[in-house]
């Protein structure tokens, strides 16, 4: 009687922990997300939190309207930094591109005010809606 | 049933075994398949290890006393209630539901990443499955629960009396949990360090397991704290003892832990110190559970009495070893990707009070291992008691309160002088009016009472001006009225204002240990029924004394009354029970008084202060005539056997033993004697539960996952603007 | 100056602060803690007036209540058949009992040793062996021990 229940438990405990492997389902479709990705999407969830900590500590009084308005423009500038790479590293952008891109941002970045930006306002539309689904 | 047991921890060990290598083969050679095998087979860890528990605690509930743990730790006569929970009262049991718990937790916390953090995912199933593969190992060769007796006896010996408490029923589950969930956070904090993904992820999918534990610790150390202070006979709750300290060490580390990872989200910076953190806590869980297991810092068993020390000390050395060849191995990669931007900021606060936090720990580990390092070194054992660690915990709490306070205040990244200046008068009056106050009423005399008590209010007054700001600045957005604003507020912002709240409960808890250990009264007298003594401006009068005698045990008891200006304030019940001792030597009589006993306390918890008493009646007065029934009924016993009495004629003997029994018992009605009392008033007694609450509810407010329609809205707005300057920009 | 530099330094005054920190712990351990010893020990050499922490089993059928709340026990050592007397006046531990571990501090006053009020401790009632001594080795649950 013992010995019929260790029995079927032991089948059964082998029945699911083998399922994965007989199915040889070995690739599937999430797996594109790699994991740059994932870590880019939470370093973009953490920056978006801190953009509310930051608007919270300004309407209860910790932060300056000036302060306020200075760390708040910062740490969107993050946050537009990280979707930018998310959008390099999501799209699957081919390697030459991307390098190009790279350049293109250093090159901006060290240059001098205002900054230029190419990007046509529609494509931005677009991306928002994206971003807010 | 046991060798069915048995057989199901077999086929736990080697589920344990084949997870570890599928998982780490999945992960080197990039197979999910073996990945997703490997993740199941915790999960069926899981199922086979419920059946294994529950056939344990069903041989508890039928008495099977042919189980080796069921004979010794349970009786017929065992409440239900109290022969479930007798199941962990064993080392055997209490091993095997560790890794039942860690069973359940980690096939918890896979499940909901399954999804995600691909890469870490299969180490820490790894990793998890080790432990698992560890107190399997423990259960199989060391200390199995299923272990049979050839002669089951008709009768177990019962749990132990001082066990049977409700907390006893919910603690050992409670810390458990706590411990194993610490495993959560140090197996993804591995997995995180081998695969070199150290940045963010990791540390958002563990954090609600990281608060999880550190919220069953919590609610496991204070259990364990109001076990003592209502069971056991001495009106205290904290001792300092190796056990205690055990469970506290881990939730020290994992308090800061939950706060400095908030900078590593943040900013990028504490990497290095937030990874050192996590895998100190899981080390310091299992050595928790060494301590407890092994009687290492028993200082009466020599180190090796248990068998348990070794494998546990081996496991011990290999997780600090790999944990900090992990961590050197990786600091590259754990570079900080900013650094402090101003003293003025909510992370200098918090890397101060991770500092305070780690100190207090280095304090309680150093006094608790302090026997095992002196002995190393002097070749004597020396041990440091509790004002030793007063020495240094008083002060340190004190900065921790304050900084609970001073926290929420400060700005993360930079703070203004002129806005600290702002935030911090209404702390600060709340605080000083205290002080006046408390000066007033003469508490002036209790230096360290009195600071507690002010950075106490100061906190309440940090806490209380962020609500009321934080639910007017909702105001004004949402126009709703202010209890509404309030809830939505906190709804809205879990983690932050579940924060606070826990800080008020911290504030509040300590407070009371404050004022009840500096402006306790403490009386320690021997009185008759008749009686009375003053403390504390009470009149405490023993008005009658109470005996009952059952199967289970004998209750000497009294009824206290006591009174203030001729006024009855309540009625206490106190009384101590004397168990029955197996032990046929202590007599036919005798051993119905001689065996375990222990205290009922009398209890009135109030707002102001708690009135507890408790009786030790002395037992000398009725030796003699114990004495002499153990004689006559030795004689009895002896003549019946030898003339072949029959067996009604020896269950008379017994009704008569019986009866005897209660008439000695009775005497303590009927011929009363002075019995001692020790009777303490502590003021605020009653907050230090009061506050624990509010912690455990302010954590669970923290831990609460919002609605993922809600948290979504929430981000929708920041997402928006942010996408608006990705395309002005 | 310059950001490492700075951090150098503050890493110094870190350092610095915990070593001070560690070595009052360290030095204050070693004076203020008490010498644990086992019956065998103090019954040899104990220096009168000095006080230990005396750990070890309460001998069988050594208790006796005195006059006024006075407890006499006899604690025997774990190794040998060696045991002390000790008086004592304080709280008494719930799980206290013949055959159980206690910890008490001690001094030594003639023959006999005299603990220090309310400074009796046993072990966590979890780690009481429930079967006589000889019996299967088992103790501990979960509970956290408790003092007294």
């Amino acid at each position: 009687m013992e010995f019929v229940a260790v029995l079927a438990i032991v089948a059964l405990v082998a029945l699911v922990v083998i399922a994965p492997l007989r199915r040889g389902r070995v690739e599937q479709v999430e797996q594109r997300e790699s994991s740059e990705v994932a870590e880019l999407e939470a370093e973009k969830d953490s920056r978006y939190a801190e953009i509310r900590d930051a608007e919270m500590d300004f309407r209860t009084g910790k932060l300056s309207e000036a302060d306020y308005r200075q760390l708040d423009r910062t740490l969107r500038g993050e946050a537009v930094a990280i979707l930018r790479q998310l959008d390099r590293a999501g799209a699957g952008e081919p390697p030459e591109e991307a390098a190009q891109r790279r350049a293109e941002e250093y090159a901006e970045e060290r240059a001098p005010e205002p900054q230029a930006d190419e990007r046509p306002p529609e494509h931005a539309e677009e991306r928002s809606q994206q971003r807010s689904a | 049933m046991a060798t069915f047991g048995r057989a199901l921890l077999i086929v736990a060990f080697a589920l344990t075994l084949y997870g570890i290598g599928a998982s780490l083969y999945g992960a080197i050679a990039h197979r999910r398949a073996w990945v997703d095998s490997g993740r199941r087979a915790v999960y069926s860890l899981a199922g086979v290890l419920t059946v294994a528990f529950v056939v344990l605690e069903a041989a508890f509930l039928r008495n099977d006393f042919s189980f080796s743990v069921v004979a010794t730790h349970s009786s017929t006569t065992t409440p239900t209630g109290y022969k479930m929970a007798a199941a962990w009262s064993s080392q055997e049991g209490s091993l095997l539901l560790w890794v039942w718990l860690l069973s359940l937790w980690s096939s918890l916390v896979l499940y909901l990443t399954r999804r995600r953090v691909r890469e870490i995912a299969p180490y820490a199933t790894a990793v998890l499955l080790g432990f698992g593969a560890f107190f399997l190992m423990l259960v199989i060769f060391f200390a199995s629960p299923f272990k049979t007796l050839a002669n089951p006896p008709l009768q177990g010996t019962g749990l132990d009396a001082l066990l049977l408490h409700p907390a006893m029923m919910i603690h050992p589950p409670m810390l458990y949990s706590g411990y194993t969930l610490c495993a959560v956070p140090f197996a993804f904090a591995i997995g995180a360090l081998i695969t070199r993904q150290v940045n963010v992820e990791w540390v958002q999918i563990t954090r609600r397991f990281a608060l999880g534990a550190w919220l069953f610790l919590g609610i496991g150390i204070i259990l364990g704290a109001r076990w003592s202070y209502t069971e056991l006979g001495w009106g205290g709750y904290w001792g300092w003892d190796a056990v205690e300290n055990a469970s506290l060490l881990p939730w020290l580390t994992m308090t800061a832990y939950i706060h400095s990872i908030m900078i590593q989200e943040k900013r990028g910076m504490l990497k290095v110190w937030n990874a050192t953190l996590v895998l100190a806590t899981g080390t310091l869980a299992i050595l928790g559970t060494f301590l407890v297991r092994s009687g290492i810092l028993d200082s009466i068993h020599a180190f090796g009495a248990s068998t348990l020390g070794v494998p546990f000390l081996i496991l011990i050395g290999v997780m600090i070893v790999g944990s900090i060849g992990l961590v050197v191995g990786r600091r590259g990669i754990l570079r900080s990707e900013h650094s402090l931007d101003s003293f003025f900021s909510r992370e200098a606060i918090f890397i101060v009070q991770n500092i305070v936090l780690v100190g207090m720990a280095f304090v309680v580990f150093w006094g608790t291992f302090f026997p095992l390092i002196s002995e190393a070194v002097t070749g004597t054992k020396t041990s440091v008691g509790p004002p030793w660690f007063d020495r240094y915990t008083v002060p340190l709490a004190l900065v921790l309160v304050v900084l609970t306070g001073v926290g929420p205040l400060i700005a993360w990244r930079r703070a203004t002088l002129a806005n600290l200046r702002r935030n911090f008068v209404v702390p600060l009056l709340v605080a000083l009016v205290a002080l006046v106050a408390l000066l007033a009423i003469g508490a002036g005399d209790q230096p360290k009472a009195l600071l507690m008590f002010v950075a106490a209010a100061f906190v309440i007054g940090c806490v209380g001006q962020e609500l009321f700001r934080g639910t007017r600045a909702r105001q004004t957005m949402s126009k709703e009225a202010a209890p509404v604003a309030l809830v939505s507020l906190v709804r809205r912002n879990r983690r932050r204002y579940g924060g606070y709240i826990a800080h008020v409960g911290f504030a509040v808890l300590l407070l009371a240990v404050a004022a009840s250990s500096s402006f306790q009264h403490a009386k320690d007298i021997s009185l008759t029924p008749g009686q009375s003594t003053r403390i504390d401006g009470y009149t405490v009068r023993y008005t009658q004394a109470t005996a009952a005698a059952t199967a289970q045990k004998i209750s000497l008891g009294a009824r206290v009354d006591i009174s203030k200006a001729g006024k009855h304030v309540t009625t206490l019940r106190t009384t101590r029970n004397f168990y029955p001792s197996q032990d046929t030597s202590l007599g036919i009589v005798g051993r119905f008084f001689n065996g375990d006993s222990d205290s009922v306390v009398g209890l009135r918890a109030g707002v102001g202060r708690d009135l507890w008493t408790v009786i030790n009646p002395d037992l000398k007065p009725l030796q003699p005539i114990i004495n002499q029934g153990d004689a006559t009924f030795r004689t009895a016993m002896t003549t019946l056997v030898r003339n072949g009495g029959s067996s009604a004629s020896v269950n008379k003997l017994y009704q008569l033993r019986d009866t005897a029994i209660a008439g000695i018992t009775q005497r303590f009605i009927t011929h009363p004697w002075a019995a001692d009392f020790r009777i303490l008033v502590s003021p605020l007694a009653s907050w230090i539960w009061i506050g624990a609450i509010i912690i455990a509810l302010g954590g669970l407010i923290a831990i609460w996952p919002m609605p993922h329609g809600a948290a979504r809205r929430v981000r929708a707005g920041y997402a928006a603007r942010v996408a608006r300057d990705l395309a002005r920009s | 100056m310059d950001p490492s530099r700075k951090r150098r330094i503050r890493l110094i005054m870190a350092a610095t602060a915990a070593v001070f920190l560690a070595s009052a712990l360290i030095y204050t351990s070693f004076s203020a803690g008490s010498d644990e010893k086992t019956a065998g020990q103090l019954h040899d050499n104990a220096i009168v007036g000095k006080q230990y922490t005396l750990a070890g089993t309460v001998a069988a059928h050594s208790v006796q209540h005195g006059a006024d709340g006075v407890l006499w026990f006899s604690v025997v050592d774990p190794h040998r058949p060696v045991s002390v007397r000790v008086r004592y006046k304080g709280i008494i531990p719930d799980p206290f009992r013949e055959g159980r571990g206690v910890l008490v501090k001690v001094t030594k006053e003639g023959t006999t040793f005299v603990g220090e009020k309310d400074s009796l401790t046993t072990k966590c009632p979890s780690k009481f062996q429930v079967a006589p001594p000889r019996g299967p080795a088992k103790s501990g649950s979960g509970m956290s021990s408790k003092q007294t």
